[in-house]
């Protein structure tokens, strides 16, 4: 038996005592929820709008496809991950979603329906999120004004605490008649110049601008052409001005 | 309970020891590596129907550990080092309890990464190309990665006979 066989021996050794069998219950549960938000996401359960609004919440920075959501508290979601995770906004009044706090941020990107833009948007939800003032919205700009599309915000303690917050996206949000490519997006509170990720080992830039109302806020969206899907993103890097790097 | 449901559990019941046992070697950490399966089987559950037919373990795997990688992403708990283990002493008896320790000390040194991959190259026997589509990096990037992760394990990755965790050479 060579190191190798003898290393795949001790990977494959039993774990001393059994593992806590899974909560099937539980599972089965959970696993509707994120089933019945990805056919809201996908348009199945929405209703004719015009133009869809559809608001998603992100706890923490994560990007794949997501596990166990919480009841929805606001422009509700997932404690936890994931782009499957979405709920239209019920709680969040649509004029707070459409008004953005500070300026209006171009992505440079344009559709069918007009160009994308990014802004923040004022989050007032003391009980379920006391932490957490505004989200970013992903909205579309014509000749009519703004029309929001997609919603992301920290849901666990400060929407300002160091690091990367509300990252998500690198979907199709809308209704059937209505679709918009989401940008993999988020922000990053702190001092962050440049934001860099790999997409099957080529490395990729985000575009930044920093947000009006707090410089120490950077928004950040990927090129949806470099990274067609969260998924396809390693971790998250963050730089200074100075090249220091600001996260793991 | 629909059918698909009866199939479901039995699912569960035959793949949870080994995902779980996976996502244990990954994150090193019980209670973790539990609730990373359990929600790897919720999202597989969400998905049951696409995937009930297909291969629903590789999709439940690529789940899990697409999950754990998320995890990365938090405030990361790491063990990079540039220094090999060292190996325990050659006196050891218990052969299988000094391996099992041996291999939670090393797997506690390598990065979250080459952890990733060394499992699901040599617990799930996946081959290069699969580790790199599951962990969507690139080939070369599994190779220097699972090529380091070998050397800090001391782990020839050819065919000379020598020993692991703990009997030494």
């Amino acid at each position: 038996m060579n190191e190798l066989e003898r290393l795949k021996s001790a990977l494959n050794e039993a774990p001393p005592e059994p593992f806590a069998a899974p909560d099937l219950t539980r599972i089965m549960a959970d696993g509707t929820r994120i089933r019945r938000r990805r056919r809201l996401l996908t348009g199945a359960g929405a209703a004719a709008a015009v133009v869809a609004v559809v608001a998603v919440v992100f706890g923490a920075v994560q990007l794949r496809p997501g596990p166990q959501q919480q009841p929805a508290p606001v422009a509700a979601a997932p404690s936890t991950v994931g782009p499957a995770s979405t709920v239209p906004s019920t709680a969040a009044p649509e004029t707070d979603r459409a008004t953005p706090l500070g300026d209006v941020v171009s992505l440079g990107i344009k559709n069918a329906g007009g160009e994308l833009v990014l802004y923040a948007f004022k989050i007032d939800e003391p009980q379920a999120m006391p932490g957490v003032g505004f989200g970013l919205m992903l909205a579309v700009r014509d000749v009519g004004g703004l029309h929001p599309v997609y919603a992301a915000n920290e849901v666990n303690g400060s929407d300002r605490s160091f690091g990367f917050h509300a990252t998500s996206g690198g979907l199709i949000a809308g209704t059937r008649t209505t679709q918009v490519a989401v940008p993999v997006l988020g922000y990053f509170a702190g001092p962050a110049a440049r934001i860099t990720s790999t997409v099957h080992g080529k490395p990729v830039a985000a575009r930044l601008a920093k947000w009006s109302e707090d410089p120490n806020v950077v928004f950040f969206w990927f090129d949806p052409v470099q990274v067609p899907s969260a998924g396809a993103l390693t971790p998250l890097a963050a730089y200074t001005a100075g090249g220091t790097r600001l996260t793991k | 309970m629909a059918r698909s449901d009866d199939e479901f559990v039995e699912f569960v019941e035959a793949a949870s020891s080994r995902l779980t046992h996976a996502a244990y070697l990954i994150t090193g950490d019980r209670h973790q590596a539990e609730d990373a399966a359990q929600t790897a089987f919720a999202r597989t559950y969400a998905a049951w129907g696409r995937v009930r037919r297909k291969d629903a373990y590789a999709y439940a795997r690529t789940v899990l550990v697409n999950h754990i990688i998320d995890g990365w992403r938090r405030p990361l708990k790491e063990y990079a080092t540039e220094e090999v283990p060292e190996r325990p002493g050659a006196q050891d008896v218990a052969r299988t309890v000094t391996q099992r320790a041996w291999l939670t000390a090393a797997l506690g040194r390598l990065t979250a990464r080459e952890r990733a991959v060394v499992v699901l190259r040599h617990f799930f026997d996946l081959s290069e190309a699969d580790v790199a589509s599951e962990l969507g990096v690139s080939v070369g990037t599994v190779k220097s990665t699972n090529s380091r992760a070998l050397a800090k394990l001391r782990v020839d990755d050819g065919p000379e006979d020598a020993l692991i965790g703990g009997n030494g050479r």
